[in-house]
């Protein structure tokens, strides 16, 4: 094993994204998502939104990659669970935290079970999230 | 609940347990590439063949939101499929002829096992529950649907649960 093993409380080292109109537009591309609320700003704001909106699932990537993080690149997701609690938008700085909540071991790999949040600048919750991590027991850290 | 409203939820509510089943094919390892750079990836196992069998994967691994992300396994729908807003007129778990705003409301994701580029993939996706719910903005609709992706030969790959909000 390499460095220290996750136990229960632990803090993930905190992800930090802005998406702007080229990460939105790469992304609609990449998912064949044609939604103007990620592209069309007037459109968006005539629908009572705050701006374009960031994609739930580049949220949901977001944290796919937070839970990840915690291991090398041995390591599977296994879960992952997110719930869009308000809208990020265009050039909205969001921080993304994580806590392990439980981590469970069985022949040969360890999972660690941690809790996320999403808070933008304002400190209100985006997103939460909850992702189960199996990391080998070679590559426990 | 507006008029609007709740005939979509009639409407949806006669659909449950709908299935739809589409073949994928083989997602190329170009487009997982092109996803993870579009997700900000920067883990070498999704760009580097050598990176990603050190790893254990069998091929070019499928980013975690690949699969779910993509708004349709089919080539279409045309434009005159799409409504003004670029959602598609015909969706399951979208009522027809729609005028309602469609947010995400989030996904839970179970990986049974790895998926790669290369290998010929099946989706599934099933119409659960369609539930009206009073929001902190008001009425909505909160439809939820499953998606199963497998390989063609029935080994699971992933199962999603999904939410959408109808507004």
């Amino acid at each position: 094993m390499s460095g220290p093993l996750w136990t229960p409380g632990a803090s993930l080292a905190p992800l930090e994204a802005t998406a702007t109109e080229i990460d939105l537009f790469r992304f609609s591309a990449a998912t064949w998502n044609a939604h103007r609320i990620h592209y069309d700003r007037r459109l968006a704001e005539a629908e009572g939104l705050p701006g374009l909106v960031v994609q739930a699932h580049l949220q949901g990537a977001w944290f796919a990659r937070l839970a990840r993080s915690i291991a090398g690149p041995s390591a599977r997701l296994r879960e992952l669970s997110w719930t869009n609690r308000m809208p990020v938008t265009c050039g909205e700085r969001v921080e993304l935290t994580g806590t392990v909540r439980d981590v469970t071991s069985s022949h040969g790999s360890s999972v660690v079970d941690v809790a996320m949040l999403e808070a933008g600048p304002d400190g209100a919750t985006r997103a939460d999230a909850s992702a189960r991590v199996e990391i080998p027991h070679e590559e426990a850290r | 609940m507006s008029d609007r409203l709740q005939a979509a939820a009639d409407e949806l509510a006669a659909q449950i347990g709908r299935v739809e089943r589409t073949g994928i094919g083989p997602v190329p390892a170009l487009w997982a590439r092109r996803f993870a750079m579009a997700c900000g990836e920067t883990d070498a196992v999704f760009f580097d063949d050598a990176a990603a069998a050190a790893a254990g994967w069998a091929g070019t691994p499928l980013p975690p939101l690949l699969l779910t992300a993509t708004r349709s396994w089919q080539p279409g729908p045309e434009r005159d499929g799409l409504s003004d807003d670029g959602m598609p007129r015909v969706d399951i778990g979208i009522p027809a002829g729609h005028d309602l705003r469609v947010l995400g409301g989030g996904q839970s994701l179970h990986f049974h096992a790895d998926a790669v580029a290369g290998v010929d993939l099946v989706a599934e996706v099933e119409l659960v529950n369609a539930t009206p719910k009073e929001g902190r903005s008001g009425a909505l609709l909160v439809v939820e649907l499953q998606r199963r992706f497998s390989t063609v030969s029935g080994e699971p790959l992933l199962t999603c649960d999904e939410t959408r909000i109808l507004r």
